[in-house]
């Protein structure tokens, strides 16, 4: 680990949190809640969005109380071995997944789109040797990278909202259909948001300490934001019924922008979040490398490099985007329902321990 | 090992050097009496010491100008050169080697009869090309002047620029066989220290036996030598050297080169000119903008021409499919060799002409540029379009103003081609990404070279980057240089 520079400023951990979430979901999100909470669906992304939003306040008053330990300490301090090796592994799967998952989506949108002719193998490949690359030298040049291409990848937002006003209201009203429809779409959207658990491993190597809520916070409303324009974007221009009954919503919508050097708008927002999908990759294969280097003790450059083999063969078995979203809708409640329980216990924990030192001292 | 000095005896002293610098018809040895008693004998080298200022300034005061008589036992070396010699550039030494080591850079040795010590003079040819216009950094509102061979005359011009006591100039000798004068300038003060130490560092750690020019120099101390991207800036302008001390940046300036190596680089400055100080701030960011649209013109303008046509037509709106048609109809080639061979057979006609003296060059230009484009064209070998696509990217590098920054951003289309043709707008994704991981990646002399925006100084540094603010705020102190500041932030 002596190579691997691990430290962030607190800006590269904003776009690390912003990065972190947008997988396949900012395309295919609009379908997916339309499906229950038809012209709704919007407002259950929002209130999905408090999902990441806690995980971003917890974090940050975990490792308060803990004084900056990082994750493996302060696990240790707080749960002692054992139970600290169970819930390192179980984060590990959880990221392993994830990754896949996002892998796996990536290489069906791209057979979708723009590189029908590459065998979706082949497409895993080559995006398993750029999230290595990137973060095999440690989180410090992912939060580099991120800064940076956030001001490129703006253009995600951009996009939507050249549609702003050629949609039609009517399209959104009655404003809530149903809140058991809200709540039953909520799942869909809670999905969306996975990977901001990065958070729980990050935040001790972020070098100034002060306002890290705030930049958790800022990070996590971006990407809200994001998500919750482009449902209430899609739906208002085709309506909740048509959104939800295509894959990719967004690519449709921004499929009917003609240019006069380019056919449509769908290679650009492609070009610029395939951008925004190495980013998440790199920072997931990252925060995972360092869960298995630490578990198993081994390098994090060798973790680094031998992860790309088990997350491939994993990928390869979400290959079509059905397959891929069956087995989401199975496997990612569990991981969320653990995050969940884990951040509440181990908030209570440090907080009592917290309080039990200063006891202590007075 | 013990060093040989000087021994009493002239006579034996003359033996041993002349001894070893044997075999150089250039060796002057000029044995004078000097007041009939004392004998003296002058060395130095001929070419490279100055002929007519041995004569006026050694010669003429000691065989002429000696008016009382000199006690033979009671005269040294200092003596003479405080009664004597006229030169202002005096200094003393007894060493052999060091002696020869003078002789053969340019000095006078002057060897009295007696004396353990010997007097050695400044006496350098000044036979170097005068002060030009740089040539492969032109300006319009600029300067005119441009280093030349010189040393002493690049750190003048230096130095007449920045008339402040704390511009250290510090020198070294590189080279086991060559022992060519490398100098280190830079403003105390200005320079971060720990920048600096690690300068020091690195050119103290070079173990070769030949220095000759910036451009070894720069290989020797850069960290990452395979890397495609230069680590320093070689310039040929003293005001971009100026420009450069100010902002907290060292430059190094090696003996006989008309160039000085400025480091730390990063790297957005190679994609900004001397002249964009100059001209007015929203002409100069349009200026600015053109080089990074041109950027990556270079850099995308192939490979998505090569996947638009190779696997994703569809994507083109209908009109321009048309028009594509048109052209490549009886083109055997496929898109791929079509661009490589248009781009190989510029690379071979720009470095041809870049050997050539300038009539020759522009004449190549024209036969190669206009006659064999037109030639490949008409012989149906590659289409209108592709020779528009190419003729498009490679006058946009002539926007680059780094003559280093062009030759590695025209390489670096190259393999984004190759990725573009193997994995279509994946590959050009995959490959611009990695381009940027490995820019991210890099450092020179611990600065990160893609800062101040990655990592990002908004308040501090992004007032001088792709564009420039006015010149109140962009010439504030850059914070991007200095490590301990950035740190304490």
């Amino acid at each position: 680990m002596k190579a691997i520079n691990n430290h962030i400023t607190k800006n590269q951990y904003l776009f690390i949190i912003q990065s972190s979430m947008i997988g396949v979901g900012v395309l295919s999100l609009a379908s997916e809640v339309s499906k229950e909470a038809h012209q709704s669906g919007w407002i259950s992304v929002l209130i999905g969005g408090i999902y990441p939003l806690t995980c971003v306040l917890i974090g940050a008053s975990i490792y308060k109380n803990v004084s900056y330990l990082d994750y493996f300490q302060m696990s240790k301090k707080l749960y002692g071995n054992i139970l600290t090796y169970i819930f390192t592994l179980l984060f590990t799967v959880y990221f392993l997944f994830t990754e896949a998952f996002i892998l796996s989506g990536f290489a069906n949108l791209m057979i979708f789109s723009i590189t029908q002719f590459l065998s979706p193998y082949v497409i895993m490949i080559v995006s398993i040797i750029v999230a290595f690359l990137t973060s095999r030298k440690g989180l410090t040049n992912i939060g580099r990278i991120t800064e940076l291409m956030f001001y490129v990848t703006f253009f995600i937002f951009l996009i939507p909202l050249y549609f702003i006003n050629k949609g039609n209201v009517t399209n959104l009203l009655p404003l809530i259909d149903g809140i058991d429809n809200i709540l039953k779409s909520l799942k869909g959207a809670l999905f969306s948001y996975s990977g901001i658990e990065v958070c729980f491993f990050i935040i001790p190597f972020i070098t100034d300490t002060k306002k890290i809520k705030s930049s958790g916070v800022i990070g996590s409303l971006i990407t809200i934001a994001l998500y919750t324009m482009t449902v209430l974007i899609v739906v208002s221009y085709i309506g909740w019924r048509f959104a939800s009954k295509l894959q990719y919503p967004i690519l449709y919508l921004v499929g009917s922008i003609e240019l006069s050097v380019i056919a449509n708008f769908e290679t650009i927002i492609i070009f610029i979040w395939g951008n925004k999908i190495f980013q998440t990759l790199s920072i997931i294969h990252c925060v995972l490398s360092y869960c298995v280097s630490n578990l198993f003790k081994v390098s994090y450059k060798s973790s680094c490099y031998f992860l790309c083999l088990p997350y491939l063969v994993l990928a390869s078995f979400f290959i079509s985007e059905h397959k891929r979203s069956s087995i989401v809708d199975i496997i990612m409640p569990y991981f969320i329902i653990y995050t969940i329980i884990w951040m509440i216990l181990t908030l209570l924990i440090s907080s009592i321990k917290k309080r039990g030192i200063k006891n202590e001292g007075n | 090992m013990k060093q040989e000095i000087l021994k009493k005896d002239i006579a034996k002293s003359i033996e041993i050097i002349s001894s070893k610098i044997a075999y150089n018809a250039n060796f002057v040895k000029r044995e004078i009496s000097i007041k009939g008693n004392i004998n003296c004998c002058i060395l130095y080298m001929k070419g490279i010491s100055d002929n007519k200022y041995i004569e006026e300034i050694i010669l003429k005061p000691l065989l002429l100008h000696i008016e009382s008589p000199i006690e033979k036992n009671k005269i040294s070396a200092r003596e003479i050169a405080r009664k004597y010699i006229l030169s202002s550039d005096i200094e003393f030494e007894s060493s052999i080697e060091n002696l020869i080591y003078f002789i053969s850079s340019g000095k006078c040795v002057i060897l009295v009869d007696g004396a353990t010590e010997a007097i050695v003079c400044s006496a350098k040819s000044d036979a170097y090309r005068s002060i030009d216009e740089s040539r492969s950094e032109k300006s319009v509102l600029g300067t005119r002047e441009s280093f030349v061979e010189n040393l002493d005359l690049n750190i003048a011009m230096i130095q007449r620029k920045i008339q402040n006591p704390n511009l250290k100039i510090e020198k070294y000798k590189i080279g086991n066989k060559t022992k060519t004068d490398v100098v280190l300038t830079y403003i105390e003060g200005v320079i971060d220290p720990q920048v600096l130490s690690e300068i020091k560092k690195r050119i103290n750690e070079i173990k070769t036996p030949v220095m000759l020019t910036s451009g070894i120099l720069e290989q020797f101390i850069e960290k990452k030598t395979f890397s495609i991207f230069p680590q320093c800036k070689n310039t040929e302008r003293p005001d971009k050297v100026v420009f450069d001390l100010l902002e907290g940046k060292a430059a190094l300036f090696v003996a006989e080169t008309p160039a000085a190596l400025v480091v730390p680089a990063v790297f957005i400055e190679f994609f900004q000119s001397i002249e964009d100080y100059s001209e007015r701030t929203i002409l100069s960011n349009f200026s600015r903008l053109m080089r990074f649209i041109a950027l990556v013109t270079v850099l995308i303008l192939e490979p998505i021409y090569l996947v638009l046509l190779s696997y994703n037509p569809g994507l083109l709106p209908y009109k321009l499919i048309l028009v594509i048609i048109s052209s490549r109809q009886g083109i055997p080639l496929p898109p791929i060799l079509e661009i490589l061979a248009m781009d190989i057979a510029i690379e071979i006609l720009r470095e041809g002409g870049l050997r050539l003296p300038s009539p020759v060059g522009t004449t190549l230009a024209i036969v190669g540029g206009i006659v064999i484009g037109d030639a490949a064209v008409s012989a149906h070998l590659v289409s209108n379009m592709t020779l528009f696509i190419v003729a498009i990217t490679v006058v946009s590098t002539f926007l680059i103003p780094s003559y280093e920054m062009t030759l590695s951003i025209r390489f670096l289309r190259f393999p984004l081609i190759i990725l573009a043709q193997a994995f279509g707008f994946l590959g050009l994704l995959a490959g611009l990404f990695m381009l940027i991981v490995i820019i991210i990646d890099l450092e020179s002399f611990g600065i990160p070279y893609f800062s101040p925006m990655a990592p990002q100084r908004i308040k501090d540094d992004l007032r001088d980057t792709m564009v420039r603010a006015p010149l109140k705020e962009s010439l504030k102190e850059a914070v991007t240089f200095k490590l301990s500041l950035r740190r304490k932030k």
